[in-house]
């Protein structure tokens, strides 16, 4: 108690005490009593006051006297809070610019952001007072907790640290805003692609225009029909939008305090670190607004480390048109008449740099000192330290859950979960989150190289990203459900040497498509035998060549080639025991060369091998004027083919194989 | 030499040789009946292997054409010859012979290979149009002048040569010559040449490397200049617009004047004739200008109308291409349909459908076929308007120009004509201040002479701008006539092409299906 009997003697000695205050600091005792035991631990500027801050408290009584007695109407300033230690401090020598070591804290974006993970709101009670206590930013940074004005407080020492011109601001704000109620806003990952189709649609748009480009037929239709198309999307766009209206329209009840709310807030003025408008930052989430916003209903006064501001102008309709023109005493009253301000330092600084040179041209210049006014005390508050441990961690205990309109978003900080997950986005179909849609999760450093998944809860579908690192440089995979037989859907790197981009497969065909392979394959259709079924079980066991029906593959059409030798598509008909080529259209053709081969038996126990006979082969030349392939070339074209065809049974083989281990 | 086949005798190539060659290297197993049931056609054999066969005379190869590899090594070959018709050969091996001479390889232009080892060559000569030699062994001959191998320095890419066993290997400097004047060579010798003997013969011969490096580069930069000058030229030729850009069509008008030099004695002629070649170069370089201009806007056009024609052919390859997948697709079906009926009335019933459907995809085929035509030539026509548009254009602003020319010409005649007939009278009254030689003012004592000799002038100048005229005019019509009926021609006959292809692949179907049951 006796740190509370030193203070209550410092007050009074000042004789600024009033029976309110007094009153607030019993109510206060409990906290006070908790602080005390701790009170050794803090250094002595947080415990007493210097001469200068004793001086600076009585300027600041004086000044809220006159201000309550000029404007009897208007609700007290937040001048001199407490602090934890239970000793009178003014608002500005709380604030203590800070330059940490943090690349990320360089920036306004990553010290808000910070700012808003680190600490968890303790809302003020009542809502619609000024607290009346105020912590120094070292002691809530070790706490996790903070009123919204020592968020703004930690954010703003950030700030000036990192040499912007921030101000905080003492004012009234929304409910939402004030109690850090997110649920009626989008959640800012769930970004919309309508934009990116959109752009699609322009470039096809802008292809360029040839006078002697052949315009397709027009294809006969129905004007009757496409209005009647027309008139029905109409209405089913009517209809959803009504949907979307209603839902949009289910607003909660209007706040009863709304305007009386108080909330701290961050102002950033232009000028400095290239920042071209005026903004503010809402400390509790760390995102910026328009000094227009509807979000913040007024202000009361500001402050930064070197004054103290009183609002002069009216605010009854929200901060939209207030001027931020700080040397102008009609609007900002300062309570430090004549000490300098931020615009002034820069001013003088350059003066004397200018006057430095001066000076070394003619030296008699004395430079004349100014009467000196009342200037604001430095810091009582110690250096802030945040350490990189603390940068990663981010919110207190490591996690975080936050609710937006229809989506839930939990996250967390790396190494804190041992499945290695980040963020989990959950999308509701209502607002009521109970309907789950879509689970979106995102990992980093697993082991099996998953980057992103994601659950439709609806189509029962799961969409997996993983890292280039992944083992067959898989990229991604879509599937129904975990079972051999599933649909899935895999897309790869494109660095894998068979050039495989894109596999396919629903139960009984599997598509692959490649890209830059030297051989011109793109695709490749394979068509099994549905008559096996094959479980589970069966995966692992060598897909028989008896399985396969069909392989249809594709090719790029290869330059160095005549069209007529340079084969675009190859069907083997495993069951039928035929090949069937097809080659390229020559230029200006309709119709490709075709052929089609039978292949002759193989030789068994019992029977000779078939002979090759003419009448295996059919072939159709475009170009009569070709002479027709003799029938040792054919026969050689078929024993190609017939190796091809064993090579290309085994790569469906390894790919199989692959879908069943990747799955594991 | 090859003294090891000494009992057999000498013999000719004649077909049955050649006949007994490709059988032996002929496929094996199945693919080797398949080929003896076929006739041998000589002009398909990519190799011959002749070696060790006491061949006397190269003979009978005319049929092997497509021939690229020729072995006739450890023969008893003395001249090379027949093998003009060899045109694909890259791969000659005639070692271990007895050729003494270089010669009959001229036309043997895709040679890469060339291997005349253990021979009797004394020197290197009659290969200029081998320009693709790489490997050239000359190993155990009888070269003897180290200058001589300086005639293979013309082949860019030859990296191998042997020269082992001659009596130039004997020299000093050999390698070291070798090395320098052929900076490209990997193996000389059967060993591979390194960097270091590179090195020390380019410092060796640093001088005469330099010389040669100079004179190369002096030749490229005047084939260089000769090429782009020529292109030039080219460029104003198919601007119909060449010699136009300066005095060179002024100077084809005064090349005939009669008694020209005597007229330039006239006082006030030199300024005169200056004035005028002064305004006719710059008509001249006006047409120039105009004709380049209009070249390159015909260009533009030609360009755009060809891409927006290559354009349009692929898209109806596809779409034909997709009537094709559909029908084939549904075709298959339908003929495996065919193959499990066996009550012969449902039979013919399903193979009449199956001869519609090819019908109707042929009609489907030649309708988009039409299409196809009908839109081109519809860009045709639209094309044919817009050039004949700028041709017209163009020689109405030529026609302006040559007019303006003619003008100039009939201003000249005019004045020299009074100066001709001031300097008549004045010879007539005998009172000519200027001095005159004798032989113009004899000239000048003849009226009629003088003035017939300006009105052949006349009439000749404006014969050459007519001329000139005229020929520009016909040359680009001719030149828009041609285009069009070019394209017009090609596009008929594409389509020709089709509807005959269209015709033959639903032959080729009908077959199939009667094969089918």
């Amino acid at each position: 108690m006796e740190t509370l009997l030193e203070s209550h003697d410092e007050e009074q000695l000042r004789g600024g005490e009033t029976p309110e205050e007094k009153l607030q600091v019993s109510d206060h005792q409990d906290l006070l009593l908790s602080l005390e035991q701790t009170d050794a631990l803090y250094p002595e500027s947080y415990r007493l006051n210097s001469s200068d801050e004793v001086r600076l408290l009585a300027v600041a009584d004086n000044f809220q006297r006159q201000f309550s007695h000029l404007f009897p109407d208007r609700k007290p300033l937040l001048l001199c809070p407490i602090n934890e230690c239970g000793v009178k401090k003014f608002v500005s020598t709380t604030l203590q610019p800070t330059l940490t070591i943090h690349p990320g804290l360089f920036t306004w974006e990553g010290c808000a952001s910070f700012v808003a993970n680190f600490l968890s709101l303790d809302p003020l009670e009542p809502p619609v007072d000024l607290p009346r206590y105020l912590s120094s930013s070292t002691s809530v940074l070790q706490r996790q907790t903070a009123t919204c004005f020592e968020f703004g407080t930690l954010l703003c020492s950030l700030l000036l640290g990192t040499n912007y011109d921030a101000y905080c601001v003492s004012g009234y704000a929304v409910r939402d805003m004030c109690l850090l109620d997110q649920r009626l806003q989008e959640c800012p990952l769930l970004d919309t692609q309508l934009n990116v189709t959109d752009e699609v649609v322009m470039s096809l748009q802008q292809q360029q225009e040839n006078k002697y480009t052949v315009r397709p037929l027009r294809e006969l239709e129905s004007h009757f029909v496409i209005q009647q198309e027309k008139k029905k999307r109409e209405a089913e766009a009517v209809l959803l939008q009504r949907q979307t209206l209603q839902e949009d329209t289910q607003q909660p009840p209007a706040d009863p305090l709304q305007g009386l709310r108080v909330h701290c807030w961050v102002l950033v003025l232009s000028g400095s670190r290239s920042v071209q408008e005026n903004f503010f930052i809402d400390p509790l989430t760390g995102k910026s607004y328009s000094t227009a916003s509807e979000s913040f209903l007024g202000i009361e006064s500001m402050w930064n480390n070197l004054n103290y501001y009183v609002n002069m102008q009216d605010c009854s309709n929200g901060c939209a048109d207030m001027v931020y023109d700080l040397d102008d005493i009609k609007l900002w009253e300062p309570v430090l008449y004549g000490a300098t301000s931020k615009k002034q330092l820069i001013l003088n600084v350059l003066k004397k740099k200018e006057s430095h040179m001066m000076s070394r041209i003619n030296h008699d210049d004395e430079e004349q000192e100014q009467p000196r006014a009342l200037e604001m005390p430095r810091s009582w508050v110690s250096y802030i330290t945040i350490s990189k441990k603390d940068l990663e961690t981010r919110w207190p205990g490591g996690q975080r859950t936050t609710r937006y309109r229809k989506a839930k978003l939990e996250e967390f900080s790396p190494y804190l979960r041992s499945d290695g997950l980040l963020t989990r986005l959950t999308t509701y179909r209502d607002q009521d989150y109970s309907e789950e849609f879509v689970v979106k999760e995102w990992y980093k450093h697993r082991n099996d190289h998953l980057e992103e998944r994601e659950v439709h809860k609806v189509d029962n579908f799961t969409t997996e990203r993983f890292m280039c690192e992944r083992r067959f440089h898989l990229l991604f995979l879509r599937y129904t459900h975990l079972s051999a037989d599933a649909e899935r859907h895999m897309e790869f790197n494109s660095v894998r040497v068979d050039g495989l981009v894109r596999r396919v497969e629903t139960p009984g065909e599997m598509t692959e498509i490649f890209k830059g392979r030297d051989d011109f394959l793109h695709y490749r259709h394979v068509i099994f035998d549905r008559h096996v079924q094959f479980t589970e079980a069966d995966v692992s066991f060598k897909a028989d060549e008896r399985l396969l029906l069909k392989v249809v593959e594709r090719f790029h059409r290869n330059r160095k080639k005549p069209a007529s030798q340079d084969v675009a598509e190859r069907v083997f008909l495993l069951t039928l025991r035929r090949i069937e080529v097809t080659y390229h259209l020559e230029d200006q053709r309709f119709i490709p060369s075709k052929r089609s081969f039978i292949k002759p038996r193989e030789s068994t126990e019992i029977q000779k091998e078939e002979e090759f006979t003419a009448d295996m082969v059919s072939s159709f030349q475009v170009d009569p004027a070709e002479k027709p392939l003799n029938r040792l070339t054919l026969y050689e074209m078929l024993l190609d083919l017939m190796m091809d065809e064993k090579k290309v049974v085994l790569q469906i083989k390894e790919s199989k194989k692959e879908v069943s281990s990747s799955s594991e | 030499m090859s003294g090891h086949c000494g009992k057999s005798e000498p013999i000719l190539i004649d077909e049955e040789i050649l006949k007994k060659a490709v059988m032996e290297q002929g496929p094996q197993y199945e693919a080797g009946l398949i080929a003896t049931a076929e006739e041998i056609v000589f002009s398909e054999v990519p190799k011959l292997h002749l070696q060790y066969r006491n061949i006397l005379k190269i003979d009978h190869l005319w049929e092997f054409t497509s021939l690229t590899k020729l072995e006739l090594n450890n023969n008893l070959i003395r001249k090379i010859e027949g093998l003009d018709c060899l045109i694909s050969l890259t791969w000659l091996d005639l070692s271990f012979n007895s050729i003494e001479k270089i010669e009959g390889l001229e036309s043997l232009r895709k040679l890469e290979v060339l291997n005349l080892s253990n021979n009797r060559i004394p020197v290197i000569e009659n290969m200029d149009t081998l320009e693709k030699l790489t490997i050239f062994s000359l190993t155990n001959n009888l070269l003897e002048q180290l200058d001589n191998v300086l005639y293979l320095r013309t082949f860019k890419n030859l990296f191998t040569l042997n020269l082992l066993g001659n009596p130039v290997h004997k020299d000093d400097d050999y390698k070291c010559f070798i090395a320098a004047y052929f900076p490209n060579l990997m193996c000389l010798d059967y060993r591979h040449l390194d960097q270091k003997t590179k090195n020390e013969a380019s410092i060796k011969y640093h001088y005469v490397l330099e010389k040669i490096k100079r004179d190369g580069l002096l030749m490229q930069q005047a084939a260089e200049a000769e090429q782009r000058k020529e292109a030039e030229l080219q460029l104003h030729h198919d601007a119909f617009v060449e010699f136009l850009n300066g005095s060179y069509l002024f100077k084809n008008m005064l090349k005939d004047d009669p008694e020209a030099d005597k007229l330039h004695y006239l006082p006030g002629m030199a300024s005169l004739l200056h004035t005028f070649e002064h305004q006719m170069v710059e008509l001249c370089m006006q047409l120039f200008e105009t004709g380049l201009a209009e070249h390159k806007r015909r260009e533009t056009e030609v360009n755009s109308f060809f891409s927006g024609q290559s354009k349009a052919v692929p898209h109806y390859q596809q779409r034909a291409s997709q009537i094709l997948a559909d029908f084939e697709q549904q075709h298959r079906e339908r003929i495996e349909e065919l193959h499990h009926l066996s009550d012969p009335e449902v039979l013919m019933v399903k193979v009449n459908h199956c001869k519609d459907e090819i019908n109707l995809l042929c009609n489907n085929l030649m309708a988009l076929d039409f299409q196809l035509y009908s839109q081109l030539e519809d860009i045709i026509k639209k094309f044919d308007i817009n050039i004949s548009d700028m041709v017209g254009s163009f020689i109405e602003t030529v026609q302006g120009i040559f007019a303006q020319c003619r003008d100039l010409e009939d201003n000249y005649n005019e004045k020299v004509r009074e100066i001709a007939v001031a300097t008549l009278e004045k010879v007539a009254k005998d009172n000519l201040e200027e001095d005159m030689p004798d032989d113009v003012r004899m000239l000048f004592t003849d009226k009629d002479t003088v003035m017939e000799a300006l009105a052949t002038g006349h009439d000749n100048h404006l014969q050459t701008i007519n001329d000139r005229e005229t020929q520009l005019v016909t040359r680009v019509n001719a030149w828009k006539v041609a285009l069009v009926k070019g394209i017009q021609d090609t596009e008929l006959k594409q389509s020709r092409m089709r509807i005959s292809d269209i015709h033959r692949y639903m032959d080729y179907l009908r077959e199939q299906l009667e094969e089918s049951h």
